[in-house]
């Protein structure tokens, strides 16, 4: 539950509220490409959909397999804070909001 | 008959890659579905690799192809949709000599992502209409030696 809030709290201020497909299809394609060695562990398709699954579209996700969803999970979440610590976000803070975050909305 | 790339053919490709859709849709479908299974299909294959040879052949790392192939999926949804990117990131890899799996991509996957991938390139040169035609005189040139190898076979 806390993972998927600090997904989800970090694609909110990563995208806004108005993101576009384009978005998510740039994005991910940056992500690999700032580490080639890496791309191939993520499916640029499969992390789209994670993406848009955590932008609200709960469709998005259908069909994809637990083991598909946590391996594209784990690598967008481990992006996105990098993101955020090369913003300036502490680990301690992005943690601190997603618990909150966590808290105030239940599954 | 030898084989060969009609002007038909080369007329269709033209006006998909000056953006002329109405003409493009047009020409596809008056195309003779036989004779484009093989010629058109291998003027669109053609057209990718000197596309791709265009773009990459100066130098590039893998991190180039992944930023080029998001671009082009980027630029509306239909192309995100129409461009599968591990298949169109291998097929450009593939034609730069890299010893990368292909086989297994279908042939609809592989058609779609070449076509984009050569409309990009295209459009990313900025190529006059003269430079398309000089561009495209050397891909159906290729597509018909391609297509009299394949004859000889």
């Amino acid at each position: 539950m806390l993972l998927v809030s600090a997904l989800r709290d970090a694609a909110e201020r990563r995208f806004g509220r108005t993101w576009s497909g384009a978005d998510l299809v740039s994005y991910v394609a940056r992500v690999r490409a700032r580490d080639p060695s890496r791309a191939g562990a993520i499916d640029p398709l499969t992390a789209e959909r994670v993406l848009r699954g955590a932008l609200g579209d709960g469709e998005a996700v259908a069909g994809l397999s637990s083991d598909q969803f946590a391996r594209t999970f784990v690598e967008l979440l481990i992006e996105l804070i990098i993101d955020e610590q090369q913003a300036g976000t502490g680990l301690d803070e992005f943690l601190d909001r997603a618990i909150r975050r966590s808290e105030r909305y239940p599954y | 008959m030898a084989l060969a790339v009609t002007d038909e053919q080369l007329a269709t490709l033209r006006a998909l890659l000056s953006g002329e859709v109405e003409k493009y849709r047009g020409l596809f479908d008056r195309l003779d579905r036989r004779a484009a299974q093989d010629g058109y299909t291998a003027l669109i294959a053609a057209g990718f690799f000197e596309a791709v040879d265009r773009k990459f052949s100066t130098g590039y790392e893998y991190a180039d192809i992944i930023d080029f192939v998001g671009r082009l999926r980027a630029q509306s949804d239909a192309a995100a949709e129409d461009v599968d990117p591990h298949a169109a990131e291998l097929l450009i890899r593939h034609s730069l000599g890299e010893d990368v799996p292909v086989d297994e991509i279908d042939t609809k996957t592989m058609v779609s992502a070449q076509t984009r991938v050569l409309g990009r390139v295209v459009q990313e040169e900025g190529m006059s209409g003269a430079e398309l035609d000089s561009f495209l005189a050397d891909v159906r040139q290729l597509a018909d030696n391609w297509l009299g190898r394949e004859q000889e076979q």
